[in-house]
């Protein structure tokens, strides 16, 4: 059974035809070929997310990391916390009980700090229970994923809050002092003591960053925010700003001293790349940024920020840059030397007489890097489809699905090893990545068809971009199939008897399809079973609009659109579908209307 | 006998209607028909019902309700109803209960009236989601 079968089932439920073949058609591909392909357990589970090792559930336990980072990046958890989650993942077993329960404590207190309207139209948070919080914590893991993530992007995702003042103790104040530390003091000894909001005691970390982009302002206002949750934007105005007026900017440059013998692989990209001596011109231009001044600490911490953001550098924000970072850089200008541009790329770096000495020409970088920019939402889509359409015409289509599943875990170490290093992190926003990714697209091909090994860079942005629109996408859809399952295909609603083997029914409810409703319960059912009976129909009645709204517009969706690409394809565009409906303002009031 | 009112949970009359007025070249205006009213019946009883079957597979929950359902017909059937509730929209719910119930019966006939209103309140989320599944001339 491949994709086609559940285009075909959405087209029939579309023109009415609600007959039961349809039904167990859609029901066959949905909870037994999707959960295999996607590794995302159906229906959501948290024992079976957690408990169950190997690659079957994967992609839903690659959500619940996502969760995490970006609740320790806005200080809701700590580093220490952070750290703990990854050791636990790295030894493939759950998190405890206690650290289960301060995420979740995080997550209700995102919750509480945040209005986005799907996370408050259905179920409201539990005020106490792990259970009943992992239950939410399953159901509503997407919109919650989703929402931080527009707080931690830096592809300008988040739009500018012109009521925001210094001390706001809102997620927003949350989000700008993140990113204030990001681009100043990221990595500290003790993340307890940093600060959760900005307040006036920042004040001068914020009049420094004006006056690094020549602002001739002091405050945090809404054009100094806007360049913060855009990182592109904040290289662009970084750059404006270090271009000496008059001139063309030629002669300004980034400096960084790596200590160390370089790798192996660094050798051989400098002999690819031919990295050039500084010359006599160049050595007298080299002391205008003076290596120890804040301008260029700051641009080398732009640099590693855009090189993460792209794909390429997979270590801490910390304007250290050591041979993890040029390497980084290294591999930025092999990929863009492809197509005949070497000669002029290999201007850009130029080494400095002196051990491990490098200065990067800051405007051609720029440029480079311009390209790179975050797209506009229709302009995303269209990146998007231009990758399928190039794998398509490469005829490679066939492979993705096989090649993804068997090689998607060569990435692993490129995610930064988190147990061990609690600073570093992985890059979610997909904006970026699909650029990246685009202009990488015959290194994707030649790894899709296992002609080349794999690299950070291109292939890295392909595999965390598939993996993260299947996380994005399947996990919601699965939750809002069991609601219309249980509302339109006639499946039951089961309660067990707690600890009874083999397990048996204590409650039962059918919503049949015309909504007359038979509930059984066993007469040895004992109290605390019905009671949590009643409590899960209450739950499934407060998020029926809105999961019944997710499943019927992928089933929509699905109905209207040609024949998927294959799974992945198919995966993809359920992303693209139910986040189109998360952040539409339509869809943001989950109306049905 | 109680009744309640709730028209909170409910679409409009004119909903339904549009959604009836669907071409008849399927079954959606039956469906759609059917929505109009609403019964909800809670039975007790002894059957049994093992989720897992002998390997501890997860077995086709559909087929449970199935079993109920045969056991409820049997002559010697096991199975007994606590109550009923019919609601039409737009009107009175009326709902009938079984004579000389137990303490455990007062407890589950809250839960009965739990489960009306949940099904009301899916019902009226599941009638406007077949009225937006159904209009596939929109792009989604």
């Amino acid at each position: 059974m491949d994709p086609r079968a559940f285009t075909e089932a959405c087209k029939r439920l579309g023109s009415g035809e609600f007959d039961p073949e349809t039904v167990e058609q859609l029901r066959i591909v949905v909870e037994e070929r999707m959960p295999v392909r996607y590794a995302v357990p159906f229906p959501p589970d948290v024992q079976a997310t957690f408990y169950r090792s190997g690659s079957n559930t994967r992609t839903r336990r690659g959500q619940w990391h996502e969760l995490v980072q970006h609740l320790t990046d806005l200080t809701y958890l700590t580093a220490d916390e952070f750290q703990q989650w990854h050791q636990a993942r790295a030894a493939d077993l759950p998190p405890t009980g206690e650290l289960m329960d301060r995420v979740l404590a995080a997550l209700g207190a995102f919750v509480a700090e945040d209005a986005f309207a799907p996370l408050h139209r259905g179920c409201p948070y539990p005020a106490a229970g792990r259970q009943a919080r992992l239950d939410w914590a399953e159901e509503y893991l997407t919109p919650a994923v989703d929402r931080l993530s527009t707080f931690t992007s830096f592809d300008g995702e988040l739009a500018v809050n012109a009521g925001y003042r210094l001390g706001d103790r809102s997620v927003y104040g949350r989000s700008m002092a993140f990113r204030m530390y990001t681009l100043f003091t990221y990595v500290y000894a003790d993340q307890h003591r940093r600060d959760v909001y900005l307040d006036e005691s920042d004040r001068p970390l914020i009049i420094k960053l004006n006056r690094l982009l020549a602002r001739d302002r002091s405050g945090l206002d809404e054009g100094l925010q806007g360049l913060l949750l855009n990182a592109g934007a904040l290289l662009e105005a970084f750059w404006r700003a270090r271009l000496p007026t008059g001139t063309d900017g030629e002669n300004t440059y980034i400096l960084y001293r790596i200590t160390g013998p370089p790798s192996p692989d660094s050798l051989a990209l400098e002999e690819a790349l031919r990295t050039e001596l500084a010359n006599r011109r160049q050595l007298r231009e080299l002391p205008e940024i003076l290596e120890y001044t804040g301008g260029n600490d700051f641009a080398r911490r732009l640099l590693q920020l855009t090189l993460w953001r792209i794909g390429y550098y997979d270590g801490a924000l910390d304007s250290d840059f050591g041979p993890r970072t040029h390497e980084a850089l290294l591999r930025f200008l092999e990929q863009e030397s492809e197509g005949g541009r070497r000669r002029k790329i290999a201007k850009i770096l130029v080494r400095r007489e002196g051990e491990g000495a490098y200065a990067v020409k800051l405007r051609p970088l720029g440029k480079r890097l311009r390209d790179y920019a975050p797209p506009d939402k229709q302009e995303a889509r269209n990146l998007e489809d231009d990758i399928w359409k190039r794998i398509a015409e490469a005829r490679q289509i066939d492979t993705v699905d096989q090649t993804f599943a068997e090689r998607q875990q060569e990435a692993t170490e490129a995610y930064g090893a988190p147990q061990r290093h609690p600073f570093r992190r992985v890059y979610f926003a997909v904006g970026s990545l699909l650029r990246a990714a685009l202009r990488g697209i015959a290194r994707i091909i030649d790894w899709i068809r296992r002609a080349v090994s794999f690299t950070l860079g291109a292939i890295f942005d392909f595999i965390k971009l598939v993996a993260k629109r299947l996380r994005e996408g399947v996990g919601l859809f699965f939750t809002g199939m069991r609601f219309f399952a249980n509302f339109f295909l006639g499946r039951p609603v089961v309660t067990p008897e707690p600890g009874s083997t083999p397990v048996t029914v204590a409650a039962l409810t059918r919503f049949g399809l015309d909504f007359d409703t038979v509930n059984y319960v066993a007469d040895s059912a004992g109290a605390e079973a019905v009671r949590d009976h009643g409590r899960l129909l209450r739950r499934l009645a407060a998020g029926a609009e809105f999961f019944l709204t997710v499943a019927i517009t992928v089933v929509r969706a699905a109905a209207a659109w040609g024949t998927p690409l294959g799974w992945i394809h198919l995966g993809v565009l359920i992303a693209r579908w139910v986040l189109d409906m998360l952040r539409s303002p339509q869809g943001a009031k989950v109306s049905l209307a | 006998m109680p009744s309640n009112k709730d028209k909170n949970a409910e679409p409009t009359p004119e909903t339904y209607d549009n959604l009836a007025a669907q071409p008849a070249e399927n079954n959606v205006q039956t469906y759609i028909k059917d929505l109009l009213t609403l019964d909800v019946v809670t039975l007790t009883g002894n059957v049994d019902l093992a989720v897992t079957g002998a390997n501890g597979e997860r077995l086709r929950l559909g087929r449970l309700y199935n079993r109920i359902e045969e056991m409820y017909m049997a002559e010697d059937s096991q199975v007994r109803v606590l109550a009923i509730t019919h609601v039409e929209l737009d009107k009175d719910s009326v709902t009938y209960i079984k004579e000389g119930l137990s303490t455990q019966d007062e407890k589950l006939l809250t839960y009965h009236l739990e489960t009306v209103r949940a099904a009301s309140e899916a019902r009226a989320a599941m009638a406007a989601g077949v009225g937006r599944l159904l209009n596939l001339s929109k792009p989604a």
